[in-house]
């Protein structure tokens, strides 16, 4: 797959684990897991971009006597969630029309 | 392997890493574990889930590289003749300049270090002082003068009580010393490696 719509596949699936709640690194991997397998050092590289780019915000916050990071999405990153519906419409119809061509053949 | 094994292991295999993003990520990777062991896994099988330390250093360079945040390699420069010429012509000029700041460095760390020792010999000095009026205040409990015993007393308990505070004081300086020389020699050690990268 071309790497940059794997990248943007990626941050989109990374940004609907969090689009109803808030949480921490862990458990998206978890969530994330009967669909996708992501290694930690992804989802670091993700995670961060996407706060760099203010798709989601970084809260640290106490449990079980240590501190855990949790990611809350932005408005931006609920766009961007949207933006890719919108997109995958589109792929949608593209892949459909390609698929007929071949099975015509 | 322990979480804190694991974890010293990987930031030795991220040295080359600026300390703030190894850091960041060290604690993203501490607590995956403590994720983990919270669920039900011993800290072995945590350790373990996380994957080979070498896998996750490869994907973590993999990651830097496809994102630009690689460190380039310093290339190295061959130097010019002319260079050279002006290396050997100047070289009257460096190699006192050089000598200079080599000695001005030197007197600044015995300077420094002098003050130290004198501290320690004044610290080192109250203890004894402390015991020698307490002598005296003894002897002269003997001989009858109770004013000199008083006196002797205090000098002796105020000697006492300041070399609490002076061995403190004192070891703070040291530290601080310490790590002020360890720093500069860094830097310098430091410096040098650059020069000879850039060649």
């Amino acid at each position: 797959m071309d790497i940059q719509m794997k990248k943007g596949l990626l941050d989109v699936c990374v940004l609907s684990t969090i689009k109803n709640s808030d949480s921490y690194g862990y458990e998206m991997l978890k969530n994330m897991k009967p669909y996708i397998e992501m290694s930690e050092s992804t989802l670091y590289t993700i995670l961060k971009r996407l706060e760099l780019s203010g798709m989601l915000t970084v809260y640290t916050m106490e449990h079980g006597g240590r501190l855990r990071k949790y990611y809350h999405i932005t408005k931006a990153g609920l766009g961007r969630i949207e933006d890719f519906q919108e997109e995958w419409r589109e792929i949608m119809d593209i892949y459909r029309y390609v698929m007929r061509e071949e099975e015509t053949k | 392997m322990t979480k804190n094994v694991f974890i010293i292991y990987l930031k030795t295999k991220l040295s080359t890493m600026p300390e703030k993003e190894r850091e960041e990520r060290l604690s993203f990777y501490r607590e995956m574990i403590d994720d983990r062991i919270e669920e039900g896994m011993t800290e072995e099988e945590a350790v373990a889930s996380v994957g080979k330390i070498d896998d996750i250093v490869r994907d973590i360079l993999a990651e830097q590289q496809s994102t630009g945040q690689e460190q380039r390699p310093r290339t190295k420069k061959r130097r010019k003749a002319w260079e050279i010429v002006l290396l050997v012509l100047g070289s009257p000029l460096w190699i006192v300049l050089l000598a200079t700041a080599f000695v001005v460095v030197l007197s600044l760390f015995i300077s420094l270090w002098s003050i130290v020792a004198s501290l320690w010999a004044v610290t080192v000095a109250l203890p004894v002082a402390s015991i020698g009026s307490l002598g005296a205040c003894l002897m002269s409990l003997f001989e009858g003068n109770f004013v000199f015993t008083f006196v002797m007393l205090g000098i002796s308990a105020f000697c006492a009580g300041l070399f609490v505070f002076a061995f403190f004081g004192v070891r703070y300086v040291t530290k601080g010393a310490w790590f002020f020389t360890k720093k500069t020699m860094e830097g310098i050690v430091h410096s040098f490696y650059r020069k000879e990268d850039k060649q």
